[in-house]
Formats: C-alpha cells, structure tokens, sequence
C-alpha cells in the first residue's frame, strides 16, 4: 500500500517509524522521504498484516497518513500528451501504444519532477 | 506515367474518390504494393504537427467604441497587444507576459480562452485626440464580439529541429522544457515522419497559397517562415536540425480548441501549442517518394543547451527512430527523451484532415508562388561589446592556509564584500561579508566551514550579460575571473549595475 506520512513540527524528531516495525511487524519500504526541523514527509510502501493497526497507532501520534492517489491528480483531458514530462518522471507517467500520456497513481512517488515540466499543468500535488 | 494535375485530383476529391493516407500509413502502404502502382492509386499523403509554436499570434480588430478611441496600448486579461497600428487594431503575440500572472497566463492563453468561448477583459488607453477623444476603455468582449480575429503565425511547422541536453550539474529550464544535469535528459520537438515540411523536403508542393489546416480551420501558407533556411547539412534531402519554415495565416473565429493550446515553459516564458495539418498531392513519383521518410532516415543534432551561446556545441548526431525509443546514449549512459509535440494529437489532425478530404470537404489548392531559398543570418553586433575582462576589479586573495580573522581584516581593510580562497593550483573556495555575518551568528570559526566552495566564475571574454544572468540565477553579487586556471580578477554585481545605468 502506497501512503504518503506527513509528520508535523512536534514529532518530527520521534522514531516513529522504528515503532510501527517493531509493533506491528509491518515492512515499510521508504520511496522518497524529505525531513527538516519544520516538517517531514515520506513516501511509502507498507506491507503487513496488522497494516491497518500501524496506521491507526500512526495518526494518535500526529502523523497524517493519506494515500498516494488521494494527492496527485491527473487531469487525462486536459493532457495533450506532448511527452516532456516523460524523461522526467521515474515511473508513474508514460506513453500508451497510440502515444497518449497514461498516469498510474500507484507507481507516483510525489517527486513533484512532472510538476515544472508540464506545459499545460495538467498535474497537480495536493 | 503520365503526372496527375492538382485538378484532377480535386475532382476525385469532389466525387469522394479520392485515396487518401495519411503519412504513418502510406509507409506500410507503399511496402506492400510498391511505389509504381501506389502514385496511380494515391492521390493525398497527410502530415501532422502539434507543437509549442512561439512565432505566432492573432491580429485583431475590436471596432468603435462611442466616443471613439485611438488605442495606443491594449490589454486582454492584462497580456499586452501591440497598437502601433490603426485606432482600433492590435496584434497579440503568444509570447507576451501577463502583467499580474507572470509565467503562468500569457498571450497564448488568451487566444486559448478566446476560441473556448470565453469572455476576455479588453482594456486600453490612449492620448485622446481631436478624432478620437476617449482615452480610456474596459470592458469583457468575446470572440463574437471582435469584427476580425486573424491568426497570423511568421514562424510555424519548423522542418526539423535540434534536440536538447544539458551538460552541466544543474537544471536548467528552457524553451526545449526542463534539462536535467549531467545529460540526465534530451527532450526534442517536431513529430518526425508524420512532420509536415519533413515530407516535402523540397517544398515540389508546399509554398505561397497552399491550403491547410490550422487549429482546425481553413488556412493557408503566405509565405515561407521566418528564420527559413535552405541552406543547411542534409542526408540525402532531409535537413539534419532546423531549416524551413511557414508563415501561415487562418481565421480563429473557425478554429477548433482542442488543436490550439496555451502553454507555459517553466522559467522560461509561454507560448501556444498550434496544431497543424498539410496534404501533399501525389502528383509523381518524386512526391510520393518523400512521403516515404521513417524516423529512421530523419537526423538531427543533440545539443547542449548548457552553453548560452548562439553557436551551441553538438553532442552527438541522432536519429528521431532513436529518440523516439524513449532512450538515447550520450557518454555511455541512457538518457531517457521526450518529445515535446504530441505525436498523438499530430495524429488526429493528419486523420482529420484524411476524413475532411475523402468526404469532399477540403479541396487542395497548390501553391501560386514557391518558397524562396534563403539563409539564417546571424545577427552582427556592430559596435565593440563589454566583457567580463573589461569591467572585472582586483580582487582580494588569501592563501587556503588563512585564518578566517585574516579574511575579516582584509575585507575590511581593501573595502571589498569578497574575498577568494587560492592554492597553488588555482580557486578553492570564496568568502563573502554575508558569509562572516552568518558565520558570526552560527558561531563557526573555521575558514573550510565558511567559505563557498562550488564558486560559480567567469572569463575576461565572457559576455556581461551571461555573467550576470548567472549572479541573477544562483542569487549571488560576485563572480570571480579565471584565466588559465588562474584568478585574475572579479566581477560584481554592483559593478553591472552601475555600467548599465
């Protein structure tokens, strides 16, 4: 499952992360991460049987958990299907058999890369 | 065999008979029944473009106001028009800037918003005359509205083009869209054999008068582009790189919003994506045969635009079957490409105009007048410019041995807001007043801590106007000089300012 933790101010220095592994067994494969003093965010796969138990104990310390889908969006019709985000981009946007640009949310790592790269601004990042 | 008229061809068309492909298909189409049997049987080849077009524009006539006006400046949703024309026209460039939105809303926006239907703010000014007494206008006006909405393009369908790379270790944003460092990306535009002026190499059907499709409308070549350039290397008869060009006029009033499109190039500035469709009349052999071009035939250079200089240097030759597998080796490595005309929507337009054609909607009409050879001319500066070397001051030096209290005594004993670190093989780092400030306030004491060390530089011959777009992007107030490995000198920010005043 692909969810993107945003971690507020006053937790940022916590081992959060550590304490869901370690309590609830769950297998967490960071894709992007971006910490400071101020903020954090991290792009993850997590895996596990008590995922939903990790999630839960994440949002009590403050950490706003969100699914990947749910902060990029794509707007298909809008897209000319130029291609200069294409070189851009490390997986999610890429060229069907008749050279319309397709995008699969689930494979977006938030890198924000197709954002300046779209003539048209058809992508945006919550 | 006998050579087919355009007429004919025009009265197949009109009877609905005519064999129509576009110029993906009739590849496979030749391949198939070979080329003797194909010019008897083919009268039209397709092509197709949709790309970022800056050369282009709309002239526009907005009609009396009561009292009239004389407008000397002209707005639509504050992108300026030019009005050195008469009272109440105005060509709007796509190029042109929003006053309050910057880079993001622009002149191709507007013509963009104007074809959708949209309302635009027409506001303009003038000095008010014994003719024309207003002096002020604002008010919402629609396409409808406007008597004459003409778009006017100088340079469009550019026959081939370079594409781009970028050297250094930092991004940079251009007109060819985002360059990664270190060759991480080539982007390239054009949409290779389905390319309009790419299937007629020569121009044998293409010149002053023809018809086309504009943004899904009726319109017409009027002349070749400019920047038109005959004169360039070629593989058999493809340019390799940039060479012709249209100036194509049509009527936005017909135009189809799905084939015109306001853009933004990150940094760089906006434009208009125009899509464009051209027929080529199989009239003989030879015409059919340019309509037989693969990507694989069509060449062009990578190039890096790292360098900001007419003359940028070449990285290597590429093939647009290359570019188009999504992957190009530069050094060894795979850099992944994009295009930057859509190819799909470039698609579309070439079947549109197939349909319009078999259907009888669109007769061709050839050109009355071929497009002239020509050559790009460089422009020459004549005057002598000001270099770097010519403006640069001494600078202050300490040796990577220094204390930083030997730093903070020379900037102030010499005046100066810089001083650089040397060895003896040359820069190793800078210190500026700002870096002692904050050097004071984070209680660093050491010279390493402190200095820059990735100093951007100059050279006594580089051009003062690239030395200061780099102060100016990489937010700094000095450039240090270096010749031979050697620093000779520096050049400031404040020193810029005061030469240009």
């Amino acid at each position: 499952m692909k969810l993107v933790f945003d971690f507020p101010k006053e937790v940022v220095d916590k081992p959060i992360i550590t304490q869901i592994i370690k309590k609830f067994d769950v297998t967490v494969n960071i894709l992007r991460g971006k910490v400071d003093k101020d903020a954090g965010e991290l792009v993850v796969d997590i895996s596990g049987e008590r995922v939903d138990e990790a999630i839960q104990y994440l949002r009590t310390t403050g950490v706003v958990v969100m699914p990947i889908t749910k902060r990029v969006f794509f707007d298909a019709d809008k897209c000319i299907s130029c291609g200069a985000c294409i070189s851009l981009c490390p997986n999610a946007l890429y060229f069907d058999e008749n050279w319309k640009i397709q995008f699969d949310d689930n494979k977006c790592i938030l890198c924000k890369a197709c954002i300046k790269a779209c003539p048209i601004q058809v992508i945006r990042i919550k | 065999m006998k050579p087919k008229t355009l007429d004919e061809i025009n009265k197949r068309i009109k009877k609905g008979d005519a064999v129509v492909l576009t110029a993906d298909e009739i590849i496979d189409f030749v391949d198939e029944i070979g080329v003797e049997k194909a010019v008897k049987e083919v009268d039209v080849v397709t092509t197709g473009t949709f790309g970022a077009m800056c050369s282009s524009g709309v002239f526009l006539n907005f009609g009396h106001s009561d009292p009239p006006i004389k407008m000397s400046r002209v707005w639509l949703n504050n992108v300026e028009a030019y009005t050195g024309l008469a009272a109440v026209d105005a060509y709007l460039g796509v190029t042109q800037l929003s006053e309050d939105k910057g880079f993001d809303y622009g002149g191709g926006h507007v013509i963009e918003d104007l074809v959708s239907g949209k309302e635009v703010i027409l506001r303009a000014e003038a000095y008010g005359t014994d003719c024309y007494p207003r002096k002020k206008i604002e008010t919402p006006i629609s396409l409808q509205d406007i008597n004459q909405a003409i778009m006017f393009n100088p340079r469009n369908a550019y026959q081939n083009y370079n594409a781009a790379t970028n050297s250094t270790d930092k991004t940079i944003y251009t007109y060819m869209g985002v360059l990664l460092p270190n060759y991480g990306n080539v982007t390239y535009a054009t949409t290779g054999q389905l390319s309009p002026l790419l299937n007629d190499p020569e121009f044998l059907t293409i010149g002053v008068g023809t018809k086309i499709l504009l943004c899904g409308a009726e319109g017409y070549v009027i002349n070749e582009g400019t920047q038109h350039n005959t004169k360039v290397k070629r593989k058999g008869k493809i340019p390799i790189g940039p060479a012709g060009t249209l100036m194509v006029a049509g009527d936005l009033k017909e135009m189809d919003p799905k084939y015109l499109r306001g853009a933004t190039f990150y940094r760089y500035g906006t434009t208009l994506y125009v899509g464009i469709g051209v027929p080529i009349p199989i009239l003989n052999e030879e015409s059919l045969r340019n309509t037989l071009i693969t990507n694989k035939d069509i060449a062009t250079n990578i190039v890096d635009y790292s360098i900001p200089s007419r003359s940028r240097p070449s990285i290597r030759e590429v093939t647009y079957a290359e570019l188009r597998s999504g992957k190009v080796e530069i050094d060894g490595r795979a850099a992944p490409t994009s295009p930057l005309s859509s190819l799909y929507m470039a698609r579309e337009i070439a079947e549109d105009l197939k349909n319009m054609i078999e259907k009888g909607d669109f007769l061709l009409q050839g050109p009355i007048k071929g497009l002239k050879d020509s050559e790009f001319k460089p422009l020459q500066i004549k005057k002598k410019e000001t270099r770097v070397g010519d403006l640069m001051k001494q600078v202050a030096k300490v040796d990577i041995g220094a204390e930083l209290n030997d730093v903070v005594k020379l900037l102030v004993k010499e005046r100066v807001d810089h001083v650089v670190i040397v060895d003896k093989d040359g820069l190793r780092g800078i210190v500026t007043t700002w870096d002692i400030t904050k050097a004071f306030f984070e209680g660093l004491r050491r010279l390493e801590e402190v200095m820059t060390k990735e100093v951007i530089v100059t050279s006594p011959e580089e051009s003062v106007d690239v030395a200061a777009r780099k102060m100016e992007k990489y937010n700094i107030s000095g450039l240090p000089v270096i010749k031979e490995e050697k620093v000779v000198g520096i050049i400031t920010s404040s020193v810029i300012a005061e030469v240009r005043k």
